[in-house]
């Protein structure tokens, strides 16, 4: 009797144990058809399909693995296809962006040639035309440097040197240019040295993309400049009094070619922020844009002291 | 399926209601206490006392209450918050859900009765009512497990009534309900209701005095009585699940 | 396998004597943004729980990956994520330990997926907080973490920001955009405000009464979204330089070789006409668009527009 009862219970742990190895094989099969289907998906071109794997999936490692090939070569993927589509609408607009100002240029140079006009209208025009043939030059050389940032090919040439020194020989330019239009202007910039690596040239070109932005688009009547400095890194504010820019318009601004203003209108050439702002990001920087409508905008720079 | 049953027992963290509920597994071990207390009573027979303090009504009422509420409560999160439709697209098949939580109600019944008896054990042999012998703690173990065991396929119909409410009043008063037919049909007849049926297949042997019935005791018909319930449940819960979605 | 990867066919849905979805035909395509569009009772979440298979479908048939749901769960749920009304969680548990059920059920694509979901949307990992003290915006959020958990090819959110505040809604488009762009995610996504779609959407599917009025892609319905004029002319050098002399107008684009698009709709046309025939340039035609998505969806379901 007492044997028997303990042989029953052999039995039934045995029982147990065959039923839960069974359970455990059923599974792994399962899992090995699902392997089988995700790799035919995949082999397919479909890099998205991912094999799941529970914690105590004995083929969870391998499981894994594949998810981790697929995503690793579907983000290249997608990255590949997202560096043509910029191609192409690279392309689209720089047909766009030249063809409507090289027209009308043609325009105006055509009425001069054909004697539409006469004396002072005709002078008027030739200005008109020699303006346009400038403005296409700018855009067309814009979008080169942009380009050239775009792929990588700028050669940055870093040194140690004082950006203070740096920043108030830049305004020291700008304030003719200022003054002529009307703006008054306050800057702030410590009288230390503050050593830092940057590129010079391209730091002038963040300052003065950022400033020509300002008097071509804000119509501000007040710019201010404020650099401080920290321990690790510095902070360069440029502020105007202007329009400002709308909620809707403010996250894209850094976009190359966008226009708050949908129109096109001949001013400006949709590159100037979106160059500085690849310039920063060279020097490990940010740039940030903090704008309230009507009272004006506030661009802010923030450049770490050693790269 | 065992994957599926660890969930259920995560899903079950932070219910304090459920450790209250296995308390219950001390009221009849504490009241036969104060019983042959009273009496001041000693070496009485231990079969007398597990009679009163596991056999009696913890298996007939207390255990397929308790087991009924805790199937309510199993179902009752996920109706409300209309879960299952998450589950289903996980996916979880229907009746993998179902026989889970049957598990998980197992597992419990089985500790509660387990409590019940080390509770009964305590009760008698500490106040010194019987002696400690290790033939008639084994009886009692055994017994306990039966019932454990046993109970917990009784209250499959609750399970199954909770798996088809969206509320928890319901499946409670049918609870109640459930329970008190089977302690009131036990005079027409032992093999109607499976709670009755438990009692005739742990008395079969005849050794436990006091416990009288009407009819004959046949374990076999016992046993079919409880399979024809949980047959029906299982029907029931399958169809009402595939109507839910 | 067609590029669908949802494909209904006439799917109609019938509660007692109510006709709820009636003979729809959609076509989710891989790798895009699929906006269904219509007021709250259009019948959205029925046909979202119908593709799903978490209701019965009354006549036609719905394909997901190209087969039937019913007989293929095993190999496709595993592919879904889904949100479907307000999803709900276990209120005795966090944030974290109800994901981590989930993550148990489906296996994950890989270690850490319970935390890298959570970042995603933006949720803390091991909080102490339980789900029953979540707000709106946070349960819906923990909704989409679970939706996202397992890394599926598709997505199926069902009106994904309701309950969510003007930032929420933001970081969820956001969020969604990028699922698609970064992860090459095909989405299924319904609401009842059109901007939503209109910013979110490739294609668009218009539902109102249970009926599928239309179904395009959003480029097209775009053009039919702005307001100009196209001034198509034989010689559009000149026609520019008389619009820009004659009338002071610099806010237009070349839309071809021959056509202008002019911005400013309220232009004095008739006298324009006049001088560009006057200065021997013919005026093809001239033609006003304007029409806004707004006005569309007006028109397309009767009147009533929506939301």
């Amino acid at each position: 009797m007492e044997m028997n009862l303990y042989l029953l219970l052999a039995l039934v742990v045995a029982l147990l144990v065959i039923g839960y190895l069974l359970a455990k094989l059923h599974r792994i099969r399962n899992q090995l058809s699902l392997i089988k289907d995700a790799l035919t998906d995949i082999k397919k071109g479909n890099l998205n399909h991912r094999v799941l794997a529970r914690e105590s999936d004995l083929t969870k490692q391998i499981c894994y693995d594949i998810n981790e090939i697929a995503m690793n070569s579907q983000s290249q993927l997608i990255q590949q296809k997202q560096s043509e589509q910029a191609y192409k609408r690279l392309m689209t607009s720089l047909s766009h962006d030249v063809k409507t100002p090289l027209a009308s240029l043609v325009g105006y140079l055509e009425a001069v040639e054909s004697k539409m006009v006469t004396g002072a209208e005709q002078e008027e025009y030739i200005r008109v035309a020699t303006e346009k043939a400038y403005h296409l030059k700018d855009f067309v050389t814009a979008l080169f440097e942009w380009v050239k940032l775009d792929a990588g090919e700028q050669i940055f040439h870093f040194e140690l040197c004082d950006l203070n020194e740096l920043s108030r020989n830049i305004m020291a330019d700008w304030v003719p240019m200022l003054e002529s239009h009307n703006l008054s202007y306050e800057i702030e910039i410590p009288e230390t040295e503050y050593m830092t690596r940057v590129d010079p040239t391209a730091y002038t070109r963040i300052l003065n993309n950022i400033l020509q932005n300002i008097l071509t688009h804000s119509n501000a009547s007040q710019v201010s400049l404020v650099v401080t400095e920290a321990e690790q890194q510095a902070k360069i504010m440029v502020s105007d009094n202007g329009k400002g820019i709308s909620a809707v318009d403010l996250p894209h601004i850094f976009e190359r070619m966008y226009q708050c203003d949908h129109s096109r209108s001949a001013r400006g050439n949709g590159l100037g922020l979106s160059i500085a702002k690849e310039l920063v990001s060279i020097h490990k920087g940010t740039i940030t844009a903090e704008s309230v409508p009507g009272a004006g905008t506030t661009f802010t720079i923030i450049l770490p002291k050693a790269l | 399926m065992l994957n599926l049953v660890q969930t259920e027992f995560l899903k079950l963290r932070r219910k304090k209601m459920i450790w209250f509920m296995l308390l219950a597994a001390f009221i009849m071990p504490f009241f036969s206490f104060v019983y042959y207390n009273y009496f001041e009573a000693s070496g009485i027979d231990p079969v007398a006392f597990y009679k009163l303090a596991a056999f009696g009504y913890t298996p007939f009422i207390i255990l397929p209450f308790v087991l009924g509420v805790f199937c309510v409560v199993l179902m009752h999160d996920e109706n409300r918050y209309d879960m299952l439709k998450q589950l289903w697209i996980v996916p979880v098949s229907k009746m993998g859900y179902f026989f889970s939580k049957f598990i998980v109600v197992l597992i419990y019944s089985i500790v509660f009765m387990l409590i019940s008896a080390v509770a009964t054990v305590l009760f008698s042999v500490l106040p010194g009512f019987v002696a400690f012998e290790w033939q008639s703690v084994g009886f009692l173990a055994e017994r306990c497990l039966e019932i454990g065991v046993l109970t917990a396929f009784a209250v499959m119909p609750i399970l199954a009534l909770a798996a088809s409410k969206k509320g928890y009043i319901f499946p409670v008063c049918m609870t109640l309900l459930y329970v008190f037919l089977g302690f009131f049909i036990t005079s027409i007849s032992m093999y109607l209701h499976p709670v009755s049926s438990i009692s005739v297949i742990i008395t079969r042997s005849g050794n436990i005095q006091g416990l009288a019935f009407a009819q004959n005791i046949n374990v076999p018909l016992a046993l079919f009585c409880i399979f024809i319930w949980d047959a029906l449940s299982v029907l029931f819960a399958a169809f009402s699940l595939r109507k839910r979605k | 396998m067609s590029d669908y990867l949802i494909e209904t066919k006439q799917l109609t849905k019938i509660y007692g004597d109510q006709t709820v979805v009636r003979d729809v035909n959609l076509h989710v395509k891989k790798g895009r943004i699929y906006g269904l569009l219509g007021r709250n009772g259009a019948g959205k979440t029925t046909i979202m729980k119908m593709i799903l298979g978490l209701t019965s479908i009354t006549v036609g048939e719905v394909d997901v990956f190209g087969h039937n749901i019913k007989g293929h769960e095993k190999s496709i749920y595993p592919r879904i994520g889904a949100i479907i009304e307000t999803p709900g969680f276990y209120p005795n548990l966090t944030g974290t330990e109800n994901l981590e059920i989930f993550a148990r059920l489906r296996g994950t694509a890989g270690p850490n997926a319970v935390k890298n979901a959570l970042e995603v949307v933006g949720l803390p990992y091991k909080d102490k907080k339980l789900f029953s003290k979540y707000s709106l915006g946070m349960k819906q959020r923990l909704g989409i973490a679970n939706a996202i958990l397992h890394d599926p090819e598709l997505l199926v959110l069902d009106e994904p920001t309701n309950g969510l505040d003007p930032i929420g809604i933001a970081e969820m488009r956001g969020f969604i955009k990028h699922l698609s762009t970064e992860c090459g995610k095909t989405i299924l996504i319904s609401s009842h405000i059109l901007s939503e779609i209109a910013l979110l959407a490739d294609d668009i599917g218009i539902i109102d009464h249970g009926v599928l009025l239309e179904e395009s892609t959003m480029k097209t319905l775009e053009k039919k979204n702005r307001k100009y004029i196209l001034l198509r002319v034989s010689d559009i050098s000149k026609a520019m330089l008389i619009l820009e002399q004659k009338f002071r107008v610099s806010d237009f684009d070349m839309y071809d070789d021959h056509t202008l698009c002019l911005y400013d709709t309220s232009l004095d046309m008739a006298a324009i006409n006049k001088a560009l025939v006057m200065h021997d340039v013919s005026v093809i035609s001239s033609q006003l668009c304007n029409d806004t998505l707004e006005d569309y969806f007006k028109r397309i379901t009767g009147g009533e527009g929506i939301a």
